[in-house]
């Protein structure tokens, strides 16, 4: 736009408009300083001699996945192994999905006096900033290795989030609802089974739901530990043995579960809220 | 009818309707409601019932398979203690080790961030589909792109971190780690923006295009301004999230502390791995008070 046609008010406003401010001049400069700081600090070692052949291979692999594994019914085949990690999923997103319910009424600040709600608030940030394999090698070390240490670790490791989500949806509660069963005459179970289940079953669901989706995802992890599922062959495929043919197999096991999952989830959870 | 006659779909709804009829003898049906008139109405069942039991079901089959045990867990439970104790006792003195490898974790996620989250901006324009609604060779892309990424989605992180793992020379642990977290970012990120790209109005966006600027000019000045400071917030979220699974990328030789958590949680040294839990702890309780913060801010 020409200048002498703009009205001296216009101009004068852009001029005064605001170009970089302090402050973000202040950010760009911590962001800056913290890239070079984690640039400076990576030292590059190389690329694997045959790197260029492996990523072939793995990509090649993708297109050949071992047939036997995918389609068959042996015990380690992705059949098997994916119904043990949606068993384990499933199980331990139900096991937490429960213990949370108490846990997310005891920390609720709309409900209960400071001092629980202090504790109970702090015991779930304790659980949810352990990392899942830390979960899974303590439960290890106590049941042993195997599908049910999973479903355990899962439980565990569900529980901090789940109660997170729950607390946010028991504190949004309307209390207008309770005001009114009150004023009809309704029972202290009357009150909870009509004013407060009805406002939290879809909520609480829909966290399941979201959580088992993390679960499933998680799955991997798990076989880290030993926790069973399908995690573990999978990353001992990818590992030094190389199995390239098996490891896709298992991927795409895994991948096409995952995706049906979260397609049904999503609608699922579209539909509750 | 002859039965072979019979379709597949019409088979599944005979068997459906067998099994209704099983439950309608063993469960009792909610009672009639008489209205005034006379004629008696017969509620139907809740949609619960029937859920509820193919839960249990499907509970039971599954705790078959993992071989799930009650028994052995309330027998055994008190045996968390002593692992919990000795964490709950950190060797102090192996801070030097644990410090710079924090550090590390940090610096991979900080980069990994950095990288997802400038990719994922452009790439969210591109495949927005009411930015391109109207060029129908652009739509097929958009959906093509979209795949890709909820493919890219699917896979976890750490088997991101052993794939990768296996293109780089031995000891570049921190460089797998930034790449995975940068995949990893970028597919999240791209996701949740291109979702909010989608559902804010364009009006501004069309005045500004009529004009006859190009959609890439209307996109930066019509729909960066309302977007960037959710975009700053989402790159926060993951930069929350990064730090936390950058714990576990050690653990397959991708750098960063899990690397010496691994080896002490396997060498049985609860009192060292507790002083990294201890880190790890703090560190992502500061980045996230911080960072939700800040979001409260962008807000």
């Amino acid at each position: 736009m020409n200048e002498k046609t703009m009205s001296p008010a216009i101009q004068e406003t852009y001029a005064n408009y605001p170009k970089l401010s302090k402050n973000m001049v202040i950010v760009l400069i911590v962001l800056a300083a913290m890239i070079l700081w984690s640039v400076l600090g990576l030292d590059f070692k190389g690329f694997n001699a045959k790197g260029f052949e492996v990523a072939k291979n793995l990509l090649k692999s993708f297109l050949h996945p071992n047939k036997k594994l995918l389609f068959g019914d042996s015990p380690s085949s992705v059949q098997v192994l994916m119904l043990e990690t949606i068993a384990i999923a499933f199980l331990g997103t139900i096991i937490g999905a429960i213990i949370a319910i108490p846990m997310a009424f005891m920390a609720a600040r709309n409900l209960m006096p400071k001092a629980i709600t202090i504790f109970f608030q702090g015991s779930i940030t304790g659980i949810r900033v352990f990392p899942v394999f830390v979960i899974g090698v303590a439960v290890t070390r106590v049941t042993g290795f195997g599908p049910f240490a999973g479903v355990i670790t899962m439980a565990i490791a569900s529980l901090g989030m789940m109660t997170k989500l729950y607390v946010e949806a028991v504190e949004g509660i309307n209390k207008n609802v309770l005001d009114a069963l009150d004023a009809t005459g309704c029972s202290t179970f009357e009150k909870i089974r009509f004013g407060i289940i009805p406002q939290l079953t879809a909520q609480f669901l829909s966290t399941a739901i979201y959580r088992f989706e993390i679960n499933l995802k998680n799955a991997a992890i798990l076989g880290l530990v030993g926790a069973g599922g399908i995690g573990g062959v999978l990353l001992a495929a990818l590992g030094t043995t190389r199995r390239l043919g098996d490891a896709s197999a298992y991927l795409i096991g895994l991948g096409a579960a995952v995706l049906v999952v979260e397609v049904a989830s999503n609608y699922i959870r579209g539909k509750l809220a | 009818m002859d039965d072979s006659k019979k379709t597949f779909y019409q088979k599944v709804k005979e068997a459906f309707k067998t099994v209704i009829s099983f439950f309608d003898r063993i469960i009792p049906k909610p009672k009639k409601i008489s209205i005034g008139n006379g004629t008696e109405v017969q509620p139907p069942r809740s949609a619960s019932i029937y859920i509820s039991i193919i839960l249990i079901i499907i509970i039971y089959y599954f705790t078959q398979v993992t071989k799930f045990d009650l028994e052995q867990l309330f027998t055994k439970f008190f045996n968390f203690w002593p692992f919990i104790s000795r964490i709950l006792h950190p060797e102090w003195s192996y801070y030097p080790i644990v410090l710079p490898k924090i550090l590390e974790t940090l610096r991979m996620a900080i980069l990994g961030t950095f990288i997802g989250s400038v990719l994922s901006l452009p790439t969210a324009y591109f495949i927005s589909s009411n930015i391109h609604k109207n060029s129908r060779f652009g739509v097929f892309f958009i959906n093509i792109g979209k795949a890709y990424l909820s493919l890219l989605r699917t896979l976890p992180l750490l088997v991101y971190a052993k794939m990768i793992l296996l293109l780089f020379a031995a000891g570049s642990g921190p460089i797998v780690g930034t790449i995975s977290l940068s995949i990893f970012t970028f597919s999240i990120l791209t996701k949740m923006l291109y979702e909010y790209i989608e559902t804010i109005d364009l009006g501004a966006f069309e005045a500004i295009e009529s004009t006859g600027v190009s959609k890439a000019k209307a996109f930066t000045t019509a729909i960066m301004p309302d977007i960037l400071s959710v975009y700053y917030s989402y790159s926060l979220y993951s930069f929350d999230i990064n730090v936390r699974h950058s714990t576990v990328l050690g653990y397959v030789g991708a750098g960063g502390i899990g690397v010496i958590l691994k080896a002490k949680l396997q060498g049985d040294q609860y009192e060292e791995a507790g002083l990294i839990l201890l880190a790890i702890f703090i560190t992502v309780l500061t980045i996230e008070v911080v960072s939700k913060a800040i979001r409260r801010r962008l807000a």
